[in-house]
């Protein structure tokens, strides 16, 4: 990036800043009050959690790991934390000296009727300078109904405004009219490069070994990178560190079981949660001896754990893993042919939290991730391997400094080694191997560092200033094939040895946030952040599949560079009970990156992938509305996008200008849920969203004898429009009563009714008696939607022989679908 | 490769229980004219001349004179002469009507490997359509053999050894004929292959019996199903074996993911890449080509 003026000006404010802190600091006698905010049931550290000082109606939020700082001067205060769900914390504080408070709140029994939220504390909604940024707890979203009772995190972000799904049977989302590989998806801090099971059905994120998820959608804080569009950042989380517990549910796909409890009371706990779908299994038994299903199945598992402990009242270490495999295999009856894919990431993350002081607070984080791809084909003796895949080695250093109630600074630095195998093959006939050009895995170093401000310039004006230095190398060893532009053969190569550089990008991200407040209840939010993306996922197929593989930026890739501005009207209503938002944004990319036409699978084989790739522009613009109630027996939000993504390639359509696949005119979602009693929750969802653009035949010609289409310019046409509702109740049996019905029986039975009272029989066991359970009920797609999942043309007849007909078919996904889940805990 | 689109054909096949007919306005289109021609060493040019067709207009008396282009002037030139072609029925042509050098006037051009031949299409509208293409020496193969596919001992596949020249950039597409069972050469699934993966080895491989998809329905119903892919252990196989120049291999290449990408869920369209300027259609391809005989296995 080229260093102009406004550049310029950028990081003279964002220094200007910095130096105003310490002069700040100096001046008045302050006091710090820091510590962490858990949930008192189990121990569990809350995210984002409000913790500000009444007198000034100012404060701040839990971080990631739950700890919050507030300096302020000498003085009496009242002090509140708060937290959807949970009961407000009060306490009066003198603050004289630094002091360190551990807050524990207590959650919100269901139906208890709500605490009221302070009428004068000015909400998040409205008071954070963070645009396009939302962040949802696990326990709101499991409440919704799930497709085939599978809880899941994707699915429900797609609900958002600005979030748009890809349809059914697809994970992939789209995020302000970025491509699925803009999207940052960090699990615990390490990147999740395939974020789908099953071929896109169902996410890879286990509901139950989740605690939160921050989406963020515009706005970027400079801690995030390396992706143009979105972060979604999933906690896992830590385990009850007060008492042991299982939990688990029966569905009718898959299983799940998790258990979780302290190492050492109140200061270490682990959690160990897994999932398998079972759907072989289950149809093995009933196929037909004959039929290839018998030897054939397809299935997914995964498995989620974490452990961490207190050290010291400064220190906490924090291990976690993520490990999950989907396996498809499929044999004919004679095992003449075979063949079997899996597909799957792997994770593991170990951090260190320090706190130097009460106002500096430290983390380290050491960081592995891996996506690998796998095919395997075998048939009268020839055989073919396909791999790909891409790991990273990932070290990172973040701090938050809390230097006065006015700043919030954090500053860190990131050192990425990415290894990607591009799609490799072998294969042999016999004893005749092939030359597929052998396994080239390519190597780069990515590294960045941020410094930030959260900056309340005036009571009614914050700004969050940051900046991101990104630099990116791919390394040797690596072999670029220069092309023969007539035979199109490799003319010659050109060899790198190992760690020369093969090709290297750097510069500077500015973001920057601000808002002003109108009033208590409503305030405006601008945005500008620049982002550089280092590695890429072109697709060469209609939808996201699992074979697409990342690539780095090269001498060919130069790194995507996207620019975002957006501005929004917050308000909240009814004593924050309704938050509301309207939002505009306008995006442009620049690289972006398409297959050339009349590419080919396994094209890139022996070859370089970037060799076949195409490169242009985009630009994207919408306008975002949304309501949402937070709280009370009736709760939910309807949001509506207005958007528009466009993209120009040279080299694509002729050089016209085109909307892209994902491009949608109206995007609709209503997600409403209703506690009726204890026993009974009812939700329900609905969505509405313009059908794709996609190429289609307008007409036919024929070659050699063959039908053989003529399509229409890229993307001109449109499916039908994607909508469906689903509806689920939850039925949580009252045990209390049930155990005294049994009581009663058994009491009845040895003929003891009138000498013993069900007071007096205990039940042995305390697993017993805390044992609970619900079922979920859930229909989707209640009215039998038919939302195609692809259109294609089918033709009956020879042109030759004068009867020739073709006609459009759709094929669709998922017709009514109801389902049931028992879940279970104790 | 054939591997993963069984895998997608198996994919597809699971989804097809909810496959229903829908409504489709089509974006509007314009006509294309589609050449396919073709030149050989020691053979005269053959060039058929069609257009694209309305996809929902089924083909029947009256869009049948909308596919043959009848009235246009080809012309096909070596560089030293130019050759006009004449419209004439050819039973043994895919769908009957070529445009060719006239039986019985003198000097024809007749192809020669290593030379370039360009071909020029003017319709009556006016509008002017040219390629060129070469024909590169043939290469043969080493040997040709019927093999059975187990479990089945009479039915099988053709099978062929090739030595591929050192150096890439060798090209080739196959054809097969039956004696007394096709009217013409066809080529099978993937018929099209380079030695990107292959230069320079010497290598066997295998192709499935070929259909003509001119046949009337009625005619590949009445095939037995279960023995359509395979040649019959009686038959007598003519092979065709041709090298093509690049760009006659990235038309038939992205022809042949076409055909196979047309209702697969998982395929985006295909981009048939052709070498006919001014938005024609199709290819101008020249062709090394030797021939080669499996007789009957007794």
């Amino acid at each position: 990036m080229k260093t102009n003026l406004p550049f310029k000006i950028f990081i003279f404010l964002l220094f200007a800043l910095l130096l105003g802190i310490n002069s700040n600091a100096q001046e008045i006698k302050n006091y710090t009050i820091s510590g962490y905010v858990k949930d008192a049931s189990n121990g569990e550290y809350s995210i984002g959690a409000n913790v500000y000082i009444k007198e000034l109606l100012k404060g701040g939020n839990t971080n990631q790991y739950g700890f919050f700082s507030i300096t302020v001067e000498k003085g009496t205060y009242t002090l509140i934390s708060s937290y959807v769900g949970y009961q407000n914390f009060v306490k009066q504080i003198v603050l004289d000296k630094d002091i360190r408070l551990n807050i524990e709140l207590q959650p919100m029994a269901i139906n208890v009727k709500e605490v009221e939220i302070s009428a004068d504390k000015i909400d998040k909604n409205v008071s954070s300078t963070s645009v396009g940024s939302i962040k949802l707890d696990m326990e709101e979203i499991k409440k919704l109904p799930a497709f085939l009772g599978e809880v899941d995190i994707l699915k429900t972000i797609q609900l958002l405004p600005g979030v748009k799904s890809s349809g059914d049977g697809n994970s992939g989302f789209y995020v302000r009219g970025g491509g699925p590989d803009q999207n940052l998806i960090l699990l615990d801090e390490a990147v999740v490069y395939n974020a789908s099971h099953l071929l896109g059905f169902f996410s890879v994120f286990n509901g139950d070994a989740v605690k939160s998820i921050n989406l963020v959608k515009g706005g970027m804080p400079a801690q995030y990178g390396g992706r143009l569009a979105s972060v979604l950042d999933i906690s896992m989380k830590e385990g009850n560190n007060k008492t042991y517990h299982a939990s688990g549910g029966i569905g009718l796909i898959s299983s799940r079981f998790t258990i979780e409890g302290p190492l050492k009371k109140d200061t270490g706990s682990f959690i160990v949660s897994g999932r398998r779908t079972y759907i072989d299994v289950l149809a093995r038994p009933f196929a037909d001896p004959s039929s290839p299903l018998k030897n054939s199945g397809v299935y997914f598992y995964d498995l989620n754990a974490k452990v961490n402990y207190r050290l010291s009242d400064k220190d906490r270490v924090f291990v976690s893993g993520y490990l999950g495999r989907d396996i498809m295999n499929f044999q004919d009856k004679d095992a003449e042919f075979k063949m079997g894919v899996s597909w799957g990431n792997s994770t593991a993350v170990v951090r260190w939290n320090h706190l130097f002081n009460n106002k500096l607070f430290m983390n380290v984080s050491a960081i592995y991730s891996d996506y690998k791809f796998a095919f395997t084909a075998e048939q009268s003796g020839f055989e073919l391997k396909l791999f790909s895949g891409i790991s990273d080695w990932n070290a990172k250093v973040d701090f938050g400094y809390f230097p006065t109630i006015r700043h919030e600074v954090k500053f860190g630095v990131n050192y990425i080694f990415h290894t990607f195998t591009p799609i490799s093959a072998t294969a042999k006939q016999g004893e005749t191997e092939f030359d597929l050009g052998g396994v080239k895995k390519l190597l780069a170093h990515d590294m960045a560092a941020y410094l930030s401000d959260d900056f309340d310039v005036t009571d009614k004006f914050k700004i969050h200033l940051g900046l991101r230095y990104s630099y990116f190398m791919q390394v040797g060893p690596f072999d670029r094939y220069i092309k023969d532009p007539i035979t199109g053969q490799t003319a010659s190569t050109i060899h790198t040895g190992p760690n020369k550089k093969v090709a290297d990008y750097g510069g500077f991200e500015p973001r920057f946030n601000a808002r002003y407040s109108l009033n208590t209840k409503s305030s405006i939010k601008a945005s500008y952040t620049y982002n550089l993306q280092y590695i890429h996922l072109a697709s060469l197929s209609a939808v996201t599949l699992p074979i697409d593989t990342w690539v780095p930026s090269s001498e060919i890739v130069k790194p995507q560079k996207g620019s975002q501005y957006s501005l929004g009207y917050f308000r909240n209503f009814k004593e924050n009970n309704y938050e509301t938002s309207v939002e505009v944004y306008y995006k442009d990319f620049k690289n972006q990156i398409e297959y050339s036409d009349g590419s080919l699978p396994g094209g890139a084989i022996g070859d370089n992938a970037d060799n076949q790739f195409v490169f242009g522009k985009g630009e994207a613009y919408g306008l975002e509305l949304f309501v949402k109630k937070r709280v009370g027996k009736f709760n939910g939000w309807i949001g509506y996008t207005l958007s528009y993504t466009k993209r120009t390639f040279p080299d694509l359509n002729r050089g016209k200008e085109f909307y892209a696949k994902y491009d949608r005119r109206h995007d609709a979602s209503v997600v409403l849920s209703y506690d009726l009693s204890k026993k009974w929750t009812f939700a329900a969802i609905f969505v509405y969203g313009t059908g794709n653009a996609i190429t289609i035949p307008t007409s036919y010609y024929i070659v050699d004898g063959n039908i053989t289409y003529d399509y229409s310019e890229r993307n001109a046409f449109r499916m039908p429009a994607y909508h469906r509702l689903d509806f689920s109740a939850t039925y949580t049996p009252d045990r209390t009563k049930k155990i005294e019905r049994r009581k009663k029986r058994i009491l009845k039975k040895f003929g003891l009714e009138d000498k013993v009272t069900t007071e007096e029989i205990k039940i042995p066991t305390r697993l017993f008696k805390n044992y609970e359970s619900s079922w979920t009920f859930s229909v989707f797609n209640v009215y039998n939607r038919h939302n195609p999942y692809i259109i294609y043309f089918a033709n009956e007849g020879s042109a030759t022989q004068g009867n020739l007909t073709i006609k459009a078919k759709q094929v669709y996904l998922f017709p009514i679908l109801p389902s049931v889940t028992w879940n279970f805990k104790f | 490769m054939k591997k993963i689109i069984l895998f997608a054909a198996i994919a597809t096949a699971f989804f097809t229980a909810c496959t229903e007919p829908i409504d489709v306005q089509l974006p509007s289109s314009n006509k294309k004219i589609v050449i396919e021609g073709v030149i050989e060493n020691g053979k005269m040019a053959q060039v058929i001349i069609t257009r694209t067709i309305p996809l929902f207009s089924s083909v029947s008396g009256s869009t049948i004179t909308d596919l043959y282009v009848l009235d246009a002037k080809v012309y096909v030139s070596n560089g030293i002469i130019t050759d006009t072609l004449m419209l004439a029925i050819d039973s043994f042509s895919s769908i009957g009507l070529v445009y060719r050098h006239p039986l019985g006037r003198p000097n024809p051009i007749i192809g020669v490997s290593g030379q370039n031949y360009s071909l020029r299409v003017v319709t009556s509208e006016g509008n002017v359509y040219s390629a060129t293409t070469s024909i590169p020496y043939p290469i043969a193969l080493d040997s040709v053999w019927w093999k059975p596919q187990p479990p089945e001992d009479s039915l099988g596949f053709a099978n062929a050894r090739l030595s591929d020249p050192v150096g890439l950039g060798n090209n080739y597409r196959w054809y097969s004929k039956r004696a007394s069972k096709d009217r013409r050469f066809l080529a099978p699934w993937g018929a099209t292959f380079d030695d990107k993966l292959v230069d320079g080895k010497v290598f066997d491989f295998a192709y499935t019996k070929a259909y003509d998809p001119t046949d009337s329905a009625n005619s590949i119903e009445n095939e037995i199903e279960t023995e359509r892919n395979f040649y019959k252990k009686s038959d007598t196989i003519y092979i065709k074996f041709c090298t093509l120049d690049k760009a006659s291999k990235d038309f038939y290449n992205t022809f042949e993911a076409a055909l196979s990408s047309n209702g697969n869920p998982f395929a985006s369209p295909t981009t048939i890449i052709g070498n006919i300027d001014n938005g024609g259609l199709g290819v101008w391809s020249g062709m090394g080509v030797s021939y080669d005989t499996i007789l009957p296995t007794p």
